[in-house]
């Protein structure tokens, strides 16, 4: 009896198994077919151009707002006194392939988004993070992501605090109302936050002891340890309190703009054009590389 | 006008707003003393006195108020010497107001007509004695305008204590902005408690006057009046 009602179950998992492995042979023929059909990834071509945009601050060109103290994304590069840097050369392409000439605006970060809403500029950010309140918000307007970033920490060697726990009782540094900050002080019970203007300040927090280690993100994190002066005294502090899509933030007055933007980050990750402008500043072009991690 | 944004952060605003008060205090309680002793040795006849007092306050009114901060809180620690981010906004602070607040004493003693210095000394009163009983009962009520206006500039000049770390007024509104996108809300509480700060400053001026006013009378009128 025992061995009729095995037999009979074997028989009904083959029966289902069968079609659903048939279906799941088909579906890779079929993805196998269209990826053959389609080639290599390619960039989307059939878009306006010159796209029409009415609503740009100054017509016929694209004002942008960047902090220049990001590097390796915004920079003043101290040889020539430019502002250089990965997104201050992917703003450069936009404008170039949207045909508009660029002007950009120097200023801190605390301004930055006020100033998007004040329409000071078109477009901004070098990298934000996405947030529930930023996706929300009807202040400015966030693009398609541009990288995957983490809040990670940057600790002295001789401070004894590499692990997120160790940093009980401790001062720790970061840039004030920075997104990597914030999640540090609410998810870390027990730190001491010492809050700086901006990344320059915090690292001289580090370098001087006065805080044992700087929440911050993990591009900035690896580029200070792959070029900082004293980076063989620091250490990088893990896992990830969070993970972050980062994206370029628009003029809430300029819809029009999102969407030219956004197809082109979709043609600048087809052609690989991103993870080059990327790499020309970074040893590492994982944040582009990983986008597929959180959908993208 | 996001009134709910406002609630939310106003505990970390009031926090900023007693520290800039705070902060104010500690300044003001600190440079006087030190401005009062430096605008005297300005005065005094001994070159031992004069020349440091003179360069103390030149140099340090030359400087930028916000150099001397960031050498306070990111340079001296080079040298050894670490600062807290309040003390090192204190030092900074206390530094560039004293050589300004200097100033401000001295044009008050200044106005007081030197015979009378001569004419004490001939007397033969102590110094001290005539400074307290001759000269600061004049010098004082010519003193106390320029003197509160410095200090009213001080108390602005605190929020670039937010710049060495110093969660004052000027950070705990930065960073909401930076949190919200919401400029408006947060710099004009922001504005409206730096005002009260100054506009109680003013009042102590006024009150300030009218005492000196009612108790020295005569002297309160200045030296003219006192040398009919």
């Amino acid at each position: 009896m025992l061995l009729d009602k095995t037999i009979v179950a074997a028989a009904l998992v083959a029966a289902l198994a069968v079609p659903v492995a048939h279906a799941q042979d088909k579906a890779a023929d079929g993805l196998a077919a269209f990826a053959e059909a389609l080639g290599d990834p390619q960039p989307f071509e059939s878009y306006p151009k010159p796209w029409p945009l009415n609503n740009l601050v100054t017509p016929g060109k694209l004002t942008v707002g960047t902090t220049g103290q990001a590097p390796p994304r915004t920079f003043v590069d101290p040889a020539s006194g430019e502002l250089t840097g990965s997104y201050v050369d992917l703003f450069r392409k936009i404008a170039e392939d949207l045909g508009l000439e660029i002007e950009f605006v120097k200023l801190d970060w605390p301004g930055i988004l006020p100033g998007l809403t004040a329409n000071r500029f078109d477009l901004a950010c070098d990298g934000a993070s996405w947030s529930a309140q930023r996706l929300g918000s009807t202040d400015f307007l966030m693009t398609s992501p541009t990288a995957v970033n983490a809040t990670v920490a940057l600790a002295r060697k001789d401070a004894g605090v590499s692990s997120w726990e160790a940093m009980s009782g401790e001062k720790i540094g970061g840039v004030r109302g920075e997104i990597y900050f914030e999640t540090a002080k609410e998810r870390l019970a027990g730190i001491d936050p010492v809050e700086y203007p901006g990344m320059s300040e915090s690292l001289l927090g580090l370098q001087n002891g006065q805080v044992a280690a700087v929440a911050l993100n993990l591009a900035n994190a690896l580029d200070i340890l792959d070029k900082s002066p004293m980076a063989d005294q620091l250490e990088l502090v893990g896992p990830p309190l969070q993970v972050f899509a980062q994206g370029l933030c628009v003029n809430p007055r300029q819809p029009d703009l999102l969407v030219a933007v956004n197809v082109l980050l979709g043609n600048y990750r087809a052609d690989d054009s991103l993870k080059a402008l990327i790499g020309e500043y970074s040893t590492s072009t994982a944040e582009v590389e990983l986008l597929n991690s959180i959908g993208y | 006008m996001r009134t709910d944004l406002l609630a939310e952060y106003w505990p970390t605003i009031w926090n900023g707003f007693l520290i800039t008060v705070l902060l104010s205090f500690v300044v003001l309680a600190v440079s006087t003393p030190i401005a009062f002793f430096l605008a005297l040795a300005r005065q005094s006849q001994l070159a031992v006195l004069r020349w440091p007092a003179g360069i103390y306050v030149n140099v340090f009114r030359a400087l930028p108020v916000l150099i001397i901060l960031y050498f306070a809180f990111y340079a001296l620690p080079q040298f050894g010497m670490s600062l807290t981010a309040f003390q090192a906004a204190t030092a900074g602070l206390v530094i560039a107001s004293s050589a300004y607040l200097a100033e401000d004493i001295r044009a008050g003693l200044a106005a007081v007509d030197p015979g009378q210095r001569h004419a004490a000394t001939a007397l033969g009163i102590p110094y001290w004695r005539s400074l307290r009983r001759i000269y600061l009962p004049q010098a004082i009520p010519i003193a106390l305008p320029p003197y509160i206006t410095r200090a009213i500039i001080i108390v602005k000049g605190t929020a670039l204590a937010s710049l060495v770390a110093v969660n004052d007024l000027t950070a705990e509104a930065v960073r909401a902005i930076s949190i919200t996108y919401r400029p408006y809300e947060f710099l004009a509480v922001a504005a409206i408690l730096y005002l009260v700060i100054n506009a109680l400053l003013a009042a102590l001026q006024s009150f300030t006057e009218r005492h000196i006013a009612l108790r020295y009378g005569r002297v309160a009128a200045g030296p003219a009046a006192v040398a009919q």
